[in-house]
């Protein structure tokens, strides 16, 4: 089993549903954002497009993240495929964020408020504090909703229904038919990571 | 492979662990919720999937709800100024005070003016929350103000949109039928792509009909949302749509003559025959206008002849009159707007007007049928929309008159594939067969709604009236809402009008006008004036430097609101699916002493010896029936208002603690509802008869007070009217500035929230001026340069470049209303651009249809130091 | 400009879909009831004015002695004999008679109709009157 999701960008308007329902689930500190949306411009005025691309940790298989790592706190989980970080033994010291080619991964040193010196809301005391400081973090597919039988947050609050997420390895699959039938694509294929993040051409 | 511990966020005490059903309100979108509770702290919110209002999900603004909740600056207790000098940034000394301190206060105040004019008490309201306006629509009335504002009538109300929606589709607004439309045009709308009513829900809804393959060709000064996902994007300089949309109809009209003239005959004025002086030619004894009856060879009224023999053109003579079928008339009018012409007035190039209208000719498919779970139904799949962007301009009426023009001619209104004036028409609640509504005729078989936001229909328009209104619009008798409201400019034109009474009271609910309408200090002015301001807030605000006392409020997950999405014309998902009924309910205990506002007004009515009346308005709001009537001199709590609500409309066995639980009722649609024009026998005016005659009583109040209306805005045949903007050629003005909806943010609200601000701050647009790349190079602006923006008439604002080919070039688009100088909404202060400093508040920038203001401007641009 | 593509129809299947709903003129019959011609007894109507409308009268209920067929129309006309027209000029309109702002309930029961009779079988009545007015915008 290899969990992998697929974007389209067909229907992905760039609302940032992802990249907030993604904080909303999370709680992440300030700069911390696991999903994001980029705008990108394309061609002249007035042949001019713009393309919306969201991303997230690709949770690559061959992931140089890991491969950096040196004290083994990254790592792809056998049963599932997917690249997470025991905070247990990061020691914080960057290697993977600079080994990362997507800059998908982010340092929690940031205020752990987002309201300064008046401090941390209810929400935050409940969400933020459950995160260590002074470690990485990143995407992990939304590890405790998938145990918990839910989709990532991303994906089930898509409000244009563009993520899709699913197991790569079963060729009948949600994900692996789109993939098939509509040219998905990876980000940067060049950096040889093998991504489990596609998207469907716009 | 490493151990791991257990989820890092641990779910606790399953007994603590909750999820409530509500309604979003971060804008008025209202789209089902589930809020997550864990030991009393709200930890998430979802879309609710039991929904079709949002159908489970969420955009951006939604999903980060609970940052406004629990935001610190908040305010939580009832604060009194201490220091009674009011202006801009001018510290009131606010105190803590009680609730009783300060209801007391303010029933004084009211019953003092209750029994003096009750007209003098004006209410000002927020569009962000404008479903929750149901105790409002109560506590007015109640106390009887006609009073009553939206956001001070600014930037942000949809006035014409609404007005010729309502006039045209029966609705408060208008989509393409994603479901089955296959060609869609979009002129300054941006519908489906994450932003204004129903929002979530047409989101999907357009993505299911791009990947089907429907077409949609944005006619846009800017390339962002709806143009970004378009398969063309038509740049127009900002404020000309009207000019393209008409050469287009003459296209259709004068050369390529694909009209759907059975619909014309059936559906629309375009047969009633018009005399010499424009206005109908009436039959004698019925007064009702008269058509030509070919088959006949007779005038007859338009009730007696069939449709099917009316003529649409030709000459006739009616006992010595000679006139015209008021379609003639329009096609003769539409050639003096010929591509050639729109091409120098849009800079849209003569073969793409040509080829666009060709297209939408073609795809519109006039004559075909399709069948909807069994019935049959005219099939258009071809649509032609606008929204806010395209009326918000001094031609506002005609702008967007002239865009729905487009699907009146092809046929291509409320059925299979077309325009849609969204849920005009409802069965009503199945089990009880309550709150149903359909268009149909009203006076000379011109179409009346079936329901809208209020008892104040598009049409009939009431007669002008010397203006006892301050918002005037009891003068001008189209307008929704009016600039006027609360601002300097009102008072010289109700001095004009010789009023026979000046306003003394605000009391606000979450607006900030001084940052909602346009030229701040002018609205400044009028609030000083007033003795007195109460205002229901989140925050300080900009406008709480003028406000006496400021009252906590509990914000949407703190309030009960029986009917979020009714009626279902307002933000409810259109085309075939699912009607949803859900309530917004309070999930989250107050942070300090806010209250739900509902019940403080009806405290303040107890309070001031108004409540026999408010429970009045309530049972006439409400359309309480029976045993669910309030009793007159009973105080109720808004909980039991609202219990009787739902029963009334739902049987007894589903009231407040019913909805509560569920959170929603779902059932199906019919194809009648949903396609409801061949069903009624209304017509619809593309001929306006009216306004003439209109525009001259207008003329008779307004000229002798010295405000002259320009007749050219009154006339019966669509027009092309430019804006202030497009008549200044000064040098070194040759920008045109215009607004958008940021996809992150509503109205000037969203800006404290601190996840959305921090997003708005990675966006390349939502902070910063775009600008077309040539054109700042041109001029040796940078990307990221600061500069200086400044009217003709030195109204100047300054700001941050982004420099994009993704705009026309002579158009500066500025995003939302940002730019906040409060202190109590540091999140917000110093970000973005406060776009309404341009904005001229006076009488040569409003549409003098229905008062919406413009909001272009010509600007020079000149380079601002850093600040 | 170059040849006009032909985008006519061949045939028009919607035509009789358009037609269908015609208005049929039978059901337009003209809907005021004079009362002057058709009542010879009488109704007792007792009025209640809420809101803007009861600062004209600390009177309630009004007490009004009508035609048995009388209508809201009536109602106001008899009002406006007692307070003066004035009062009553923002409610009335010279196409609609009752603007729609002005909601009116007999016996609890809206009345959309300003010429429909308000008591149909001649038994007396309660007569609320309030203008809700004052919804824009969105």
């Amino acid at each position: 089993m290899k969990w992998g999701m697929v974007i389209d960008l067909k229907r992905c308007v760039g609302c940032y549903g992802c990249q907030l329902s993604c904080k909303a689930e999370h709680g992440t500190p300030r700069g911390i954002f696991f999903a994001r949306v980029l705008k990108q411009e394309e061609g002249q005025y007035p042949t001019v497009s713009q393309t919306f691309l969201p991303v997230l940790c690709n949770h690559c298989e061959d992931p140089p993240c890991v491969e950096a790592c040196p004290t083994g706190a990254s790592f792809i989980w056998e049963d599932d495929g997917t690249v997470d970080i025991d905070h247990d033994i990061c020691v914080g010291c960057r290697t993977c964020m600079l080994a990362c080619p997507y800059s998908n991964r982010y340092f929690n040193d940031n205020e752990q408020a987002y309201y300064g010196d008046k401090g941390q809301t209810p929400f935050e005391n409940a969400r933020t504090t459950q995160h260590q400081e002074g470690v990485v973090m990143k995407c992990n597919f939304c590890r405790d909703r998938r145990q918990a039988g839910k989709e990532p947050a991303c994906v089930a609050n898509c409000p244009t229904v563009a993520r899709h997420f699913g197991d790569l390895d079963d060729p009948t699959s949600n994900v692996s038919r789109l993939i098939k039938e509509r040219a998905g694509f990876v980000l940067h294929p060049d950096k040889g990571t093998k991504p489990n993040v596609y998207y469907l051409p716009a | 492979m490493n151990e791991i511990k257990p989820p890092r966020i641990v779910e606790t005490s399953p007994e603590g662990d909750e999820w409530i059903p509500s309604t979003c309100n971060l804008c008025y979108g209202t789209c089902s919720i589930l809020v997550h509770k864990v030991d009393g702290v709200a930890v998430k919110i979802e879309g609710n999937p039991k929904s079709t209002v949002g159908k489970g999900r969420l955009c951006g603004k939604g999903v980060s709800g609970l940052m406004t909740h629990y935001d610190p600056n908040r305010v939580r207790v009832p604060m009194r100024r201490t220091n009674p000098e009011k202006g801009i940034g001018i510290d009131p000394g606010w105190e803590e005070i009680s609730w009783d301190e300060a209801l007391d206060e303010i029933a004084g105040r009211l019953k003092k003016i209750r029994a003096d004019d009750p007209r003098k008490l004006s209410i000002q309201r927020t569009t962000t929350v404008y479903t929750m306006g149901l105790p409002w629509a109560a506590f007015a009335p109640g106390f009887g103000t006609t009073n009553v504002s939206e956001g001070g009538g600014g930037l942000h109300c949809g006035n014409s949109a609404h007005q010729v929606s309502g006039l045209l589709h029966a609705s408060w607004g208008v989509l393409p039928d994603f479901q089955y439309c296959n060609y869609t045009l979009y002129f300054g709308a941006s519908k489906g792509h994450a932003a204004g009513h129903n929002s979530n829900s047409n989101m999907a809804q357009a993505a299911d009909a791009r990947e089907r393959g429907m077409k949609m060709v944005v006619v846009d000064p800017m390339c962002n949302f709806a143009a970004a996902k378009a398969n063309e994007w038509v740049p127009i300089r900002v404020g000309t749509d009207a000019a393209l949309a008409l050469a287009m109809c003459n296209v259709l009209a004068n050369e390529l003559g694909t009209l759907d003239e059975p619909y014309l005959k059936a559906k629309t004025n375009g047969p009633y025959l018009i005399g010499p002086d424009g206005t109908y030619v009436r039959d004698v004894e019925s007064n009702e206008p008269l058509v030509w009856d070919s088959k006949a060879g007779s005038a007859k009224p338009h009730n007696v002849a069939d449709s099917e023999d009316m003529a649409l053109e030709g000459e006739f003579d009616v006992d010595g009159v000679i006139c015209q079928p008021a379609f003639a008339l329009l096609k003769e009018h539409l050639k003096k707007y010929s591509p050639e012409y729109a091409e120098e007035i849009t800079t849209v190039p003569v073969e793409n007007i040509r080829r666009i209208s060709e297209e939408f000719a073609r795809e519109a498919r006039i004559g075909s049928t399709i069948v909807i779970d069994g019935i049959t139904l005219p099939y258009r799949p071809a649509a032609a929309i606008a929204f806010r962007g395209l009326q918000g301009h001094r031609n506002a009426t005609f702008n967007f008159l002239a865009v729905l023009l487009l699907n009146q001619l092809v046929g291509a209104a409320d059925v299979v594939g077309s325009c849609h004036g969204f849920n005009s028409s409802f069965d009503g609640i199945p089990e009880t067969g309550r709150m149903g509504y359909k268009p149909k005729a009203g006076p000379d078989g011109l179409m009346e709604v079936g329901t809208w936001m209020a008892y104040d229909p598009p049409y009939p328009r009431p007669e002008p009236k010397k203006p006892e209104e301050m918002g005037l619009q009891d003068l001008f008798v189209m307008g929704m809402t009016s600039p006027f409201f609360n601002s300097e400019e009102g008072e010289e034109l109700w001095e004009k009008f010789d009023m026979p009474y000046r306003p003394e009271m605000l009391i606000n609910y979450g607006a900030n006008i001084m940052m909602s309408i346009a030229n701040k200090d002018l609205i400044a002015e009028s609030l000083k004036k007033l003795d007195f301001i109460a205002s229901f807030d989140l925050f300080m605000n900009e406008t709480s430097d003028f406000v006496d006392i400021i009252l906590p409020d509990r914000g949407y997950l703190g309030c009960y609101n029986t009917r979020p999405n009714t009626p279902y014309i307002f933000s409810h998902p259109a085309g075939m699916g699912d009607w949803s009924w859900a309530i917004q309910q309070p999930v989250v205990e107050p942070e300090g002493e806010e209250r739900i506002f509902a019940d403080v007004l009806i405290d303040l009515a107890d309070r001031a010896d108004f409540l026999s009346d408010i429970n009045a308005a309530f049972n006439a709001v409400f359309d309480l029936r029976g045993e669910y009537r309030l009793q007159s001199d009973r105080k109720y709590s808004y909980e039991e208002v609202c219990d009787a609500d739902l029963k009334n409309n739902f049987g007894p066995e589903r009231g407040l603690e019913f909805f509560k639980k569920e959170g929603v009722v779902t059932w199906p649609k019919t194809p009648e509802e949903v396609y409801w024009r061949p069903f009624t026998d209304a017509r619809v005016p593309i001929y306006w008869e009216w306004m003439p005659d209109l525009g001259k009583k207008i003329q008779a109040i307004s000229g002798s007070a010295g405000l002259d209306v320009p007749m050219e805005y009154y006339s019966a045949l669509v027009e092309y009217l430019p804006c202030v903007s497009h008549k200044c050629d000064h040098d070194g003005f040759d920008f045109y500035t215009f607004y958008y909806r940021d996809t992150l943010h509503t109205n000037s609200f969203t800006m404290e929230n601190a996840w959305l601000d921090e997003a708005a701050q990675l966006d390349p647009y939502s902070y910063n001026i775009a600008m077309n790349t040539a054109s700042g190079l041109n001029r040796e602006i940078e990307d990221g340069d600061m500069i200086w923006l400044e009217t003709e008439r030195g109204r100047k604002v300054k700001g941050r470049v982004h420099l994009t080919q993704a705009i026309h070039p002579e158009g500066l688009g500025i995003a939302a209303l940002c730019g906040h100088w409060a202190k109590g909404m540091p999140v917000a202060k110093g970000k973005g651009i406060f776009y309404n400093e341009l904005l001229e508040l006076d009488w040569d920038y409003v549409n003098p249809v229905n008062l919406t203001l413009d909001l272009c401007s010509k600007v020079k641009v000149t380079r601002a130091e850093e600040s | 400009m170059g040849e006009t593509p032909d985008l006519k129809i061949s045939e028009d299947r919607s035509a009789v879909l358009w037609y269908s709903a015609e208005r049929n003129a039978a059901d337009k019959s003209a809907k005021s009831v004079d009362p002057k011609n058709t009542a010879v007894a009488t109704i007792s109507i007792d009025v209640l004015l809420f809101g803007l409308l009861s600062a004209i009268t600390t009177e309630s209920p009004i007490s009004l002695s009508l035609p048995d067929m009388a209508t809201p129309m009536d109602v106001v006309a008899a009002l406006e004999d007692r307070f003066g027209a004035d009062s009553f000029a923002q409610i009335k309109d010279p196409s609609v008679g009752i603007l729609p702002c002005c909601r009116l309930f007999v016996d609890g029961e809206p009345l959309e109709d300003p010429y429909a009779p308000i008591s149909s079988d001649g038994a007396a009545a309660t007569v609320e009157m309030i203008i809700l007015k004052g919804f824009e915008g969105g």
